[in-house]
Protein backbone atom coordinates (compact mmCIF):
# COMPACT_ATOMS: atom_id res chain seq x y z
CA UNK A 1 0.00 0.00 0.00
CA UNK A 2 1.46 3.35 -1.06
CA UNK A 3 0.87 5.82 1.73
CA UNK A 4 0.50 8.90 -0.44
CA UNK A 5 -1.24 7.63 -3.53
CA UNK A 6 -4.29 9.69 -4.51
CA UNK A 7 -6.89 9.24 -7.28
CA UNK A 8 -8.69 12.39 -8.54
CA UNK A 9 -12.00 11.86 -10.39
CA UNK A 10 -13.65 14.72 -12.31
CA UNK A 11 -14.57 15.70 -15.88
CA UNK A 12 -13.41 19.28 -15.29
CA UNK A 13 -9.89 19.43 -16.72
CA UNK A 14 -8.84 22.69 -15.08
CA UNK A 15 -9.95 21.45 -11.67
CA UNK A 16 -7.94 18.27 -12.15
CA UNK A 17 -4.90 20.23 -13.31
CA UNK A 18 -4.79 22.64 -10.39
CA UNK A 19 -5.45 19.97 -7.72
CA UNK A 20 -2.96 17.58 -9.31
CA UNK A 21 -0.23 20.21 -9.56
CA UNK A 22 -0.67 21.16 -5.89
CA UNK A 23 -0.67 17.57 -4.68
CA UNK A 24 2.32 16.51 -6.79
CA UNK A 25 4.31 19.52 -5.60
CA UNK A 26 3.77 18.36 -2.03
CA UNK A 27 5.05 14.87 -2.69
CA UNK A 28 1.83 12.95 -3.33
CA UNK A 29 1.54 10.41 -6.11
CA UNK A 30 -1.51 11.39 -8.17
CA UNK A 31 -3.59 9.60 -10.82
CA UNK A 32 -6.58 11.15 -12.58
CA UNK A 33 -9.77 9.69 -14.01
CA UNK A 34 -12.19 11.63 -16.21
CA UNK A 35 -15.18 9.32 -15.88
CA UNK A 36 -16.55 6.22 -14.19
CA UNK A 37 -14.81 3.79 -16.57
CA UNK A 38 -11.38 5.28 -15.96
CA UNK A 39 -12.09 5.47 -12.23
CA UNK A 40 -13.13 1.83 -12.26
CA UNK A 41 -9.88 0.84 -13.96
CA UNK A 42 -7.82 2.64 -11.30
CA UNK A 43 -9.88 1.31 -8.38
CA UNK A 44 -9.19 -2.25 -9.52
CA UNK A 45 -5.55 -1.80 -10.40
CA UNK A 46 -4.10 0.64 -7.86
CA UNK A 47 -3.40 0.65 -4.16
CA UNK A 48 -4.93 4.06 -3.59
CA UNK A 49 -4.87 5.57 -0.12
CA UNK A 50 -7.25 8.49 -0.87
CA UNK A 51 -9.99 9.09 -3.44
CA UNK A 52 -11.11 12.63 -4.30
CA UNK A 53 -14.29 12.87 -6.41
CA UNK A 54 -15.99 15.95 -7.83
CA UNK A 55 -19.69 15.05 -8.04
CA UNK A 56 -20.62 17.74 -10.58
CA UNK A 57 -20.24 15.80 -13.82
CA UNK A 58 -21.58 17.65 -16.85
CA UNK A 59 -22.76 14.45 -18.53
CA UNK A 60 -26.02 13.32 -16.99
CA UNK A 61 -25.13 9.64 -17.47
CA UNK A 62 -22.29 9.97 -14.95
CA UNK A 63 -23.34 9.63 -11.34
CA UNK A 64 -20.68 10.48 -8.77
CA UNK A 65 -22.56 8.67 -6.02
CA UNK A 66 -22.35 5.42 -7.99
CA UNK A 67 -18.58 5.91 -8.28
CA UNK A 68 -18.43 6.29 -4.47
CA UNK A 69 -20.42 3.08 -4.11
CA UNK A 70 -18.08 1.21 -6.45
CA UNK A 71 -15.00 2.44 -4.58
CA UNK A 72 -16.51 1.42 -1.26
CA UNK A 73 -17.16 -2.09 -2.55
CA UNK A 74 -13.46 -2.51 -3.32
CA UNK A 75 -11.56 -0.25 -0.93
CA UNK A 76 -11.77 1.09 2.61
CA UNK A 77 -9.51 4.06 1.84
CA UNK A 78 -10.98 7.49 2.63
CA UNK A 79 -13.08 9.35 0.04
CA UNK A 80 -13.31 13.15 -0.09
CA UNK A 81 -16.22 14.50 -2.12
CA UNK A 82 -16.12 17.92 -3.80
CA UNK A 83 -19.29 19.58 -5.09
CA UNK A 84 -20.85 22.91 -5.93
CA UNK A 85 -23.99 21.65 -4.21
CA UNK A 86 -23.90 22.35 -0.50
CA UNK A 87 -27.32 20.92 0.35
CA UNK A 88 -27.64 18.84 3.48
CA UNK A 89 -29.46 16.07 1.58
CA UNK A 90 -26.65 15.53 -0.92
CA UNK A 91 -24.05 15.62 1.85
CA UNK A 92 -25.96 12.96 3.78
CA UNK A 93 -26.44 10.89 0.63
CA UNK A 94 -22.72 11.02 -0.21
CA UNK A 95 -21.75 10.10 3.35
CA UNK A 96 -24.31 7.27 3.34
CA UNK A 97 -22.78 5.94 0.13
CA UNK A 98 -19.43 5.76 1.93
CA UNK A 99 -17.72 9.16 1.54
CA UNK A 100 -15.68 10.35 4.51
CA UNK A 101 -15.63 14.08 3.97
CA UNK A 102 -17.47 16.67 1.87
CA UNK A 103 -15.93 19.89 0.62
CA UNK A 104 -18.20 22.55 -0.87
CA UNK A 105 -16.93 24.62 -3.81
CA UNK A 106 -15.34 27.18 -3.74
CA UNK A 107 -12.49 26.37 -1.36
CA UNK A 108 -9.00 27.70 -0.77
CA UNK A 109 -6.06 25.40 -1.50
CA UNK A 110 -4.99 25.49 2.17
CA UNK A 111 -8.35 24.09 3.25
CA UNK A 112 -8.26 21.41 0.56
CA UNK A 113 -4.74 20.33 1.52
CA UNK A 114 -5.66 20.26 5.21
CA UNK A 115 -8.57 17.90 4.43
CA UNK A 116 -6.23 15.68 2.40
CA UNK A 117 -3.68 15.54 5.23
CA UNK A 118 -6.38 14.80 7.76
CA UNK A 119 -7.88 11.96 5.66
CA UNK A 120 -4.47 10.39 5.04
CA UNK A 121 -3.52 10.72 8.72
CA UNK A 122 -6.69 8.88 9.74
CA UNK A 123 -6.07 6.24 7.11
CA UNK A 124 -2.50 5.54 8.16
CA UNK A 125 -3.49 5.51 11.85
CA UNK A 126 -6.23 3.00 11.00
CA UNK A 127 -3.80 0.83 9.03
CA UNK A 128 -1.23 0.96 11.84
CA UNK A 129 -3.81 0.03 14.48
CA UNK A 130 -4.90 -2.96 12.47
CA UNK A 131 -1.34 -4.19 12.27
CA UNK A 132 -0.31 -3.57 15.90
CA UNK A 133 -3.27 -4.73 17.94
CA UNK A 134 -6.53 -6.18 16.78
CA UNK A 135 -8.10 -6.76 20.19
CA UNK A 136 -7.74 -3.38 21.81
CA UNK A 137 -8.63 0.12 20.58
CA UNK A 138 -6.88 2.90 22.46
CA UNK A 139 -8.04 6.53 22.42
CA UNK A 140 -6.13 8.33 25.16
CA UNK A 141 -7.59 7.08 28.47
CA UNK A 142 -10.44 5.29 26.71
CA UNK A 143 -9.67 1.63 25.96
CA UNK A 144 -12.08 -0.67 24.13
CA UNK A 145 -11.35 -4.42 24.48
CA UNK A 146 -13.07 -5.79 21.43
CA UNK A 147 -12.57 -9.51 22.18
CA UNK A 148 -14.38 -9.31 25.55
CA UNK A 149 -16.67 -6.31 24.79
CA UNK A 150 -15.27 -4.31 27.68
CA UNK A 151 -14.70 -0.57 28.00
CA UNK A 152 -12.20 0.97 30.41
CA UNK A 153 -11.75 4.67 31.16
CA UNK A 154 -8.59 5.72 32.98
CA UNK A 155 -8.01 2.06 33.93
CA UNK A 156 -11.49 1.55 35.42
CA UNK A 157 -14.00 -0.87 33.89
CA UNK A 158 -17.20 0.91 32.86
CA UNK A 159 -20.54 -0.86 32.55
CA UNK A 160 -21.94 -0.73 29.02
CA UNK A 161 -25.22 -2.26 27.83
CA UNK A 162 -24.79 -4.39 24.64
CA UNK A 163 -26.47 -1.69 22.55
CA UNK A 164 -24.32 1.09 24.01
CA UNK A 165 -21.23 -1.03 23.37
CA UNK A 166 -22.25 -1.73 19.74
CA UNK A 167 -22.83 1.97 19.14
CA UNK A 168 -19.50 3.00 20.65
CA UNK A 169 -17.63 0.21 18.86
CA UNK A 170 -19.12 1.06 15.46
CA UNK A 171 -18.25 4.76 15.86
CA UNK A 172 -14.72 3.88 17.02
CA UNK A 173 -14.24 1.55 14.04
CA UNK A 174 -15.08 4.49 11.78
CA UNK A 175 -13.04 7.04 13.68
CA UNK A 176 -12.50 10.33 11.93
CA UNK A 177 -15.36 9.70 9.52
CA UNK A 178 -18.77 11.35 9.78
CA UNK A 179 -21.31 8.57 10.31
CA UNK A 180 -24.82 9.69 9.40
CA UNK A 181 -27.83 9.22 11.69
CA UNK A 182 -29.36 6.85 9.16
CA UNK A 183 -26.26 4.70 8.84
CA UNK A 184 -25.94 4.36 12.61
CA UNK A 185 -29.60 3.51 13.09
CA UNK A 186 -29.56 0.90 10.34
CA UNK A 187 -26.31 -0.64 11.51
CA UNK A 188 -27.17 -0.85 15.22
CA UNK A 189 -30.96 -1.09 15.31
CA UNK A 190 -31.57 -2.73 11.94
CA UNK A 191 -32.32 -1.96 8.27
CA UNK A 192 -35.92 -0.91 8.95
CA UNK A 193 -34.71 2.04 11.05
CA UNK A 194 -33.49 5.36 9.69
CA UNK A 195 -35.53 8.30 10.97
CA UNK A 196 -35.46 7.68 14.74
CA UNK A 197 -32.84 10.31 15.58
CA UNK A 198 -34.16 10.67 19.13
CA UNK A 199 -32.87 7.13 19.90
CA UNK A 200 -29.40 8.29 19.03
CA UNK A 201 -29.63 11.46 21.09
CA UNK A 202 -30.56 9.39 24.16
CA UNK A 203 -27.90 6.69 23.72
CA UNK A 204 -25.09 9.04 22.68
CA UNK A 205 -25.84 11.20 25.73
CA UNK A 206 -25.59 8.11 27.99
CA UNK A 207 -22.33 7.00 26.39
CA UNK A 208 -20.84 10.48 26.70
CA UNK A 209 -21.61 10.52 30.42
CA UNK A 210 -19.59 7.31 30.73
CA UNK A 211 -16.54 8.12 28.59
CA UNK A 212 -16.15 11.89 28.35
CA UNK A 213 -14.44 14.02 31.01
CA UNK A 214 -16.87 16.83 30.18
CA UNK A 215 -19.96 15.41 28.36
CA UNK A 216 -21.00 18.94 27.38
CA UNK A 217 -17.74 19.38 25.42
CA UNK A 218 -17.09 15.88 24.08
CA UNK A 219 -13.77 14.91 22.52
CA UNK A 220 -14.55 11.29 21.65
CA UNK A 221 -18.03 11.49 20.08
CA UNK A 222 -18.44 14.80 18.27
CA UNK A 223 -21.81 15.92 16.88
CA UNK A 224 -21.90 16.87 13.20
CA UNK A 225 -24.99 19.12 13.29
CA UNK A 226 -27.99 17.73 11.36
CA UNK A 227 -25.83 15.00 9.78
CA UNK A 228 -24.55 12.54 12.37
CA UNK A 229 -21.57 11.86 14.62
CA UNK A 230 -17.82 11.65 14.18
CA UNK A 231 -15.58 9.66 16.55
CA UNK A 232 -12.59 11.81 17.52
CA UNK A 233 -11.98 15.39 16.44
CA UNK A 234 -9.02 16.12 14.17
CA UNK A 235 -7.03 17.52 17.14
CA UNK A 236 -7.65 14.36 19.09
CA UNK A 237 -6.40 12.19 16.23
CA UNK A 238 -3.10 13.99 15.79
CA UNK B 1 -75.74 32.15 -21.20
CA UNK B 2 -72.57 30.17 -20.70
CA UNK B 3 -74.57 26.99 -20.03
CA UNK B 4 -76.53 27.56 -23.23
CA UNK B 5 -73.31 28.02 -25.15
CA UNK B 6 -71.76 24.90 -23.60
CA UNK B 7 -74.83 22.81 -24.37
CA UNK B 8 -74.37 23.52 -28.09
CA UNK B 9 -70.91 21.91 -28.11
CA UNK B 10 -70.43 18.29 -28.97
CA UNK B 11 -69.06 16.44 -25.88
CA UNK B 12 -66.69 14.49 -28.13
CA UNK B 13 -65.22 17.74 -29.49
CA UNK B 14 -64.84 19.03 -25.97
CA UNK B 15 -63.05 15.87 -24.89
CA UNK B 16 -60.69 16.08 -27.89
CA UNK B 17 -59.96 19.73 -27.11
CA UNK B 18 -59.34 18.89 -23.47
CA UNK B 19 -56.96 16.07 -24.34
CA UNK B 20 -55.10 18.38 -26.73
CA UNK B 21 -54.75 21.01 -24.02
CA UNK B 22 -53.57 18.42 -21.49
CA UNK B 23 -50.91 17.23 -23.93
CA UNK B 24 -49.83 20.81 -24.56
CA UNK B 25 -49.56 21.45 -20.82
CA UNK B 26 -47.48 18.29 -20.38
CA UNK B 27 -45.15 19.33 -23.20
CA UNK B 28 -44.78 22.82 -21.75
CA UNK B 29 -44.09 21.37 -18.31
CA UNK B 30 -41.37 19.10 -19.74
CA UNK B 31 -39.84 22.01 -21.70
CA UNK B 32 -39.92 24.18 -18.57
CA UNK B 33 -38.29 21.48 -16.44
CA UNK B 34 -35.62 20.88 -19.10
CA UNK B 35 -34.89 24.60 -19.25
CA UNK B 36 -34.45 24.95 -15.48
CA UNK B 37 -32.40 21.78 -15.18
CA UNK B 38 -30.19 23.14 -17.96
CA UNK B 39 -29.68 26.35 -15.98
CA UNK B 40 -28.84 24.37 -12.84
CA UNK B 41 -26.21 22.37 -14.75
CA UNK B 42 -24.66 25.44 -16.31
CA UNK B 43 -24.57 27.29 -13.00
CA UNK B 44 -22.79 24.30 -11.40
CA UNK B 45 -20.28 24.41 -14.25
CA UNK B 46 -19.76 28.12 -13.58
CA UNK B 47 -19.26 27.46 -9.87
CA UNK B 48 -16.62 24.85 -10.68
CA UNK B 49 -14.79 27.31 -12.98
CA UNK B 50 -14.81 30.01 -10.31
CA UNK B 51 -13.63 27.44 -7.74
CA UNK B 52 -10.71 26.53 -10.00
CA UNK B 53 -9.74 30.21 -10.18
CA UNK B 54 -9.93 30.55 -6.39
CA UNK B 55 -7.98 27.32 -5.82
CA UNK B 56 -5.27 28.32 -8.30
CA UNK B 57 -4.94 31.85 -6.95
CA UNK B 58 -4.71 30.57 -3.38
CA UNK B 59 -2.04 28.10 -4.56
CA UNK B 60 0.03 30.94 -5.97
CA UNK B 61 -0.39 32.88 -2.73
CA UNK B 62 0.46 29.98 -0.43
CA UNK B 63 3.54 30.38 1.74
CA UNK B 64 4.49 26.75 2.27
CA UNK B 65 5.90 26.19 -1.20
CA UNK B 66 8.12 28.08 -3.65
CA UNK B 67 6.73 27.57 -7.15
CA UNK B 68 9.16 27.37 -10.05
CA UNK B 69 8.56 29.47 -13.17
CA UNK B 70 6.91 26.75 -15.26
CA UNK B 71 4.49 25.75 -12.49
CA UNK B 72 3.59 29.40 -11.95
CA UNK B 73 2.88 29.67 -15.67
CA UNK B 74 0.79 26.53 -15.59
CA UNK B 75 -1.33 27.87 -12.70
CA UNK B 76 -1.73 31.23 -14.44
CA UNK B 77 -2.73 29.46 -17.65
CA UNK B 78 -5.37 27.47 -15.68
CA UNK B 79 -6.72 30.74 -14.23
CA UNK B 80 -6.82 32.27 -17.72
CA UNK B 81 -8.60 29.29 -19.24
CA UNK B 82 -11.14 29.04 -16.38
CA UNK B 83 -11.92 32.75 -16.50
CA UNK B 84 -12.47 32.46 -20.28
CA UNK B 85 -14.88 29.59 -19.66
CA UNK B 86 -16.66 31.62 -17.00
CA UNK B 87 -16.97 34.71 -19.22
CA UNK B 88 -18.37 32.61 -22.03
CA UNK B 89 -21.03 31.09 -19.74
CA UNK B 90 -21.98 34.51 -18.41
CA UNK B 91 -22.26 35.87 -21.96
CA UNK B 92 -24.38 32.90 -23.06
CA UNK B 93 -26.71 33.22 -20.08
CA UNK B 94 -27.08 36.96 -20.71
CA UNK B 95 -28.05 36.42 -24.35
CA UNK B 96 -30.29 33.49 -23.37
CA UNK B 97 -32.19 35.68 -20.88
CA UNK B 98 -32.63 38.34 -23.56
CA UNK B 99 -33.96 35.74 -26.00
CA UNK B 100 -36.33 34.26 -23.41
CA UNK B 101 -37.63 37.70 -22.38
CA UNK B 102 -37.92 38.67 -26.06
CA UNK B 103 -35.71 41.67 -25.46
CA UNK B 104 -32.85 40.72 -27.77
CA UNK B 105 -32.84 43.47 -30.36
CA UNK B 106 -30.47 43.17 -33.27
CA UNK B 107 -29.32 46.16 -35.24
CA UNK B 108 -29.20 44.86 -38.80
CA UNK B 109 -27.21 47.17 -41.04
CA UNK B 110 -24.72 46.88 -43.91
CA UNK B 111 -21.47 45.26 -42.76
CA UNK B 112 -18.40 43.67 -44.31
CA UNK B 113 -18.67 39.87 -43.93
CA UNK B 114 -14.89 39.39 -44.30
CA UNK B 115 -14.28 41.68 -41.34
CA UNK B 116 -16.85 39.91 -39.15
CA UNK B 117 -15.42 36.53 -40.09
CA UNK B 118 -11.86 37.53 -39.29
CA UNK B 119 -12.97 38.94 -35.91
CA UNK B 120 -14.66 35.61 -35.11
CA UNK B 121 -11.68 33.57 -36.27
CA UNK B 122 -9.43 35.74 -34.12
CA UNK B 123 -11.55 35.05 -31.01
CA UNK B 124 -11.49 31.28 -31.61
CA UNK B 125 -7.76 31.37 -32.38
CA UNK B 126 -7.06 33.13 -29.07
CA UNK B 127 -9.21 30.64 -27.11
CA UNK B 128 -7.71 27.59 -28.84
CA UNK B 129 -4.19 28.70 -29.81
CA UNK B 130 -2.76 25.19 -30.14
CA UNK B 131 -5.44 23.66 -32.34
CA UNK B 132 -7.04 26.46 -34.30
CA UNK B 133 -5.29 28.83 -36.66
CA UNK B 134 -7.65 28.97 -39.64
CA UNK B 135 -7.62 32.04 -41.82
CA UNK B 136 -10.24 32.65 -44.52
CA UNK B 137 -9.04 32.73 -48.10
CA UNK B 138 -8.34 36.35 -48.98
CA UNK B 139 -11.21 37.64 -51.09
CA UNK B 140 -11.96 41.20 -52.02
CA UNK B 141 -14.98 42.45 -50.17
CA UNK B 142 -18.07 42.73 -52.33
CA UNK B 143 -21.55 43.81 -51.38
CA UNK B 144 -22.18 44.25 -47.67
CA UNK B 145 -24.33 41.82 -45.69
CA UNK B 146 -27.30 43.05 -43.66
CA UNK B 147 -26.53 41.84 -40.15
CA UNK B 148 -25.84 42.94 -36.58
CA UNK B 149 -22.05 43.16 -36.40
CA UNK B 150 -21.69 42.28 -32.70
CA UNK B 151 -24.16 39.41 -32.52
CA UNK B 152 -23.10 37.79 -35.80
CA UNK B 153 -19.46 37.84 -34.60
CA UNK B 154 -20.59 36.18 -31.36
CA UNK B 155 -22.71 33.55 -33.15
CA UNK B 156 -19.95 32.73 -35.67
CA UNK B 157 -17.27 32.39 -33.00
CA UNK B 158 -19.60 30.22 -30.88
CA UNK B 159 -20.33 28.01 -33.88
CA UNK B 160 -16.61 27.62 -34.65
CA UNK B 161 -15.85 26.90 -30.98
CA UNK B 162 -18.59 24.27 -30.94
CA UNK B 163 -16.98 22.66 -33.99
CA UNK B 164 -13.46 22.86 -32.52
CA UNK B 165 -14.67 21.25 -29.28
CA UNK B 166 -16.61 18.53 -31.14
CA UNK B 167 -14.24 17.61 -33.95
CA UNK B 168 -11.37 15.17 -33.47
CA UNK B 169 -9.16 17.01 -35.99
CA UNK B 170 -10.12 20.70 -35.79
CA UNK B 171 -6.77 21.70 -37.29
CA UNK B 172 -7.97 20.35 -40.66
CA UNK B 173 -10.88 22.80 -40.93
CA UNK B 174 -11.02 25.18 -43.89
CA UNK B 175 -13.25 28.20 -44.25
CA UNK B 176 -14.23 29.93 -47.48
CA UNK B 177 -16.52 32.81 -48.43
CA UNK B 178 -18.37 33.16 -51.74
CA UNK B 179 -20.53 36.02 -52.94
CA UNK B 180 -23.65 34.92 -54.81
CA UNK B 181 -26.55 36.80 -56.41
CA UNK B 182 -28.47 37.83 -53.29
CA UNK B 183 -26.39 36.44 -50.44
CA UNK B 184 -22.97 35.52 -49.17
CA UNK B 185 -22.02 31.94 -48.33
CA UNK B 186 -19.56 30.98 -45.62
CA UNK B 187 -18.44 27.39 -46.18
CA UNK B 188 -16.92 25.38 -43.34
CA UNK B 189 -15.22 22.25 -44.72
CA UNK B 190 -13.46 19.08 -43.55
CA UNK B 191 -16.08 18.39 -40.91
CA UNK B 192 -16.91 14.89 -39.72
CA UNK B 193 -20.24 13.31 -40.61
CA UNK B 194 -21.19 13.22 -36.91
CA UNK B 195 -20.59 16.93 -36.47
CA UNK B 196 -22.57 17.84 -39.62
CA UNK B 197 -25.48 15.59 -38.61
CA UNK B 198 -25.50 17.02 -35.10
CA UNK B 199 -25.57 20.62 -36.35
CA UNK B 200 -28.20 20.03 -39.02
CA UNK B 201 -30.33 18.02 -36.62
CA UNK B 202 -30.22 20.72 -33.93
CA UNK B 203 -30.86 23.56 -36.39
CA UNK B 204 -33.86 21.63 -37.69
CA UNK B 205 -35.45 21.36 -34.24
CA UNK B 206 -37.98 23.70 -32.68
CA UNK B 207 -35.84 25.95 -30.47
CA UNK B 208 -37.47 24.74 -27.22
CA UNK B 209 -36.58 21.14 -28.10
CA UNK B 210 -32.85 21.93 -28.07
CA UNK B 211 -33.13 22.02 -24.24
CA UNK B 212 -34.32 18.41 -24.30
CA UNK B 213 -31.69 17.10 -26.72
CA UNK B 214 -30.32 13.86 -25.26
CA UNK B 215 -26.81 13.70 -26.68
CA UNK B 216 -25.67 17.27 -25.99
CA UNK B 217 -23.96 18.54 -22.87
CA UNK B 218 -25.82 21.40 -21.09
CA UNK B 219 -23.28 24.06 -22.06
CA UNK B 220 -23.41 22.92 -25.70
CA UNK B 221 -27.22 23.10 -25.70
CA UNK B 222 -27.09 26.73 -24.64
CA UNK B 223 -24.41 27.51 -27.25
CA UNK B 224 -26.49 26.03 -30.07
CA UNK B 225 -29.70 27.59 -28.79
CA UNK B 226 -28.09 31.04 -28.83
CA UNK B 227 -26.49 30.52 -32.27
CA UNK B 228 -29.75 29.27 -33.77
CA UNK B 229 -31.72 32.23 -32.42
CA UNK B 230 -29.20 34.81 -33.61
CA UNK B 231 -29.10 33.21 -37.06
CA UNK B 232 -32.89 33.04 -37.29
CA UNK B 233 -33.32 36.67 -36.27
CA UNK B 234 -31.03 37.64 -39.16
CA UNK B 235 -32.52 35.18 -41.70
CA UNK B 236 -29.26 33.23 -41.89
CA UNK B 237 -29.68 29.64 -43.04
CA UNK B 238 -27.42 26.71 -42.29
CA UNK B 239 -27.34 23.96 -44.92
CA UNK B 240 -25.29 20.93 -45.88
CA UNK B 241 -23.34 20.94 -49.13
CA UNK B 242 -24.29 17.45 -50.31
CA UNK B 243 -26.05 18.86 -53.36
CA UNK B 244 -22.86 20.49 -54.57
CA UNK B 245 -20.86 17.32 -53.94
CA UNK B 246 -19.15 18.36 -50.71
CA UNK B 247 -20.27 15.92 -48.02
CA UNK B 248 -17.81 17.25 -45.42
CA UNK B 249 -19.03 20.83 -45.60
CA UNK B 250 -21.79 23.01 -44.19
CA UNK B 251 -22.68 26.45 -45.47
CA UNK B 252 -24.16 29.58 -43.95
CA UNK B 253 -26.28 31.69 -46.29
CA UNK B 254 -26.20 35.32 -45.20
CA UNK B 255 -28.48 37.88 -46.90
CA UNK B 256 -26.62 40.57 -48.84
CA UNK B 257 -27.69 44.18 -49.37
CA UNK B 258 -29.50 44.97 -52.61
CA UNK B 259 -27.34 46.88 -55.01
Amino acid sequence: MKEKSILLVSDELNLLRTLRRNLISRGYEVSVALDDKEASHFISSLDTSLFIICLDFETVELNGLEIIREIREKSEAPIIVISAVGSENLKIEALDFGADDYLVIPFGMEEFLARVRSALRRWSSQMADHQIEENIMIFGKLHIYTNIHQVNVDGKKIHFTPLEYDLLYFLAQNRGRVVTHRELLRKIWGPEYGDEREYLRVFISQIRKKIEIDPASPVHIVTEPRIGYRFGSDDYLK
Amino acid sequence: MADKHMSNLDPKDLETQLLGMQEEIENLTIANQSFWSLLVNVSKKMQVSSAVIKASVSSLLSNDILWDGSTQNELLEIIDSSSNQLSRQVMLLTILSKIESESLSLKSEPNDIQEILSISLGIVGRNYPEIFSVKPAAIKSGRPVIVDYEYLSIALSLLLEFIVETEKKPQDLTITTIELEDHWVIGISELSKDCINMLLNVFDLETDLIYQHQSLLPTKKIMLYVIKNIFELQSIQIENCLEIGKPTCISLKIPAANT
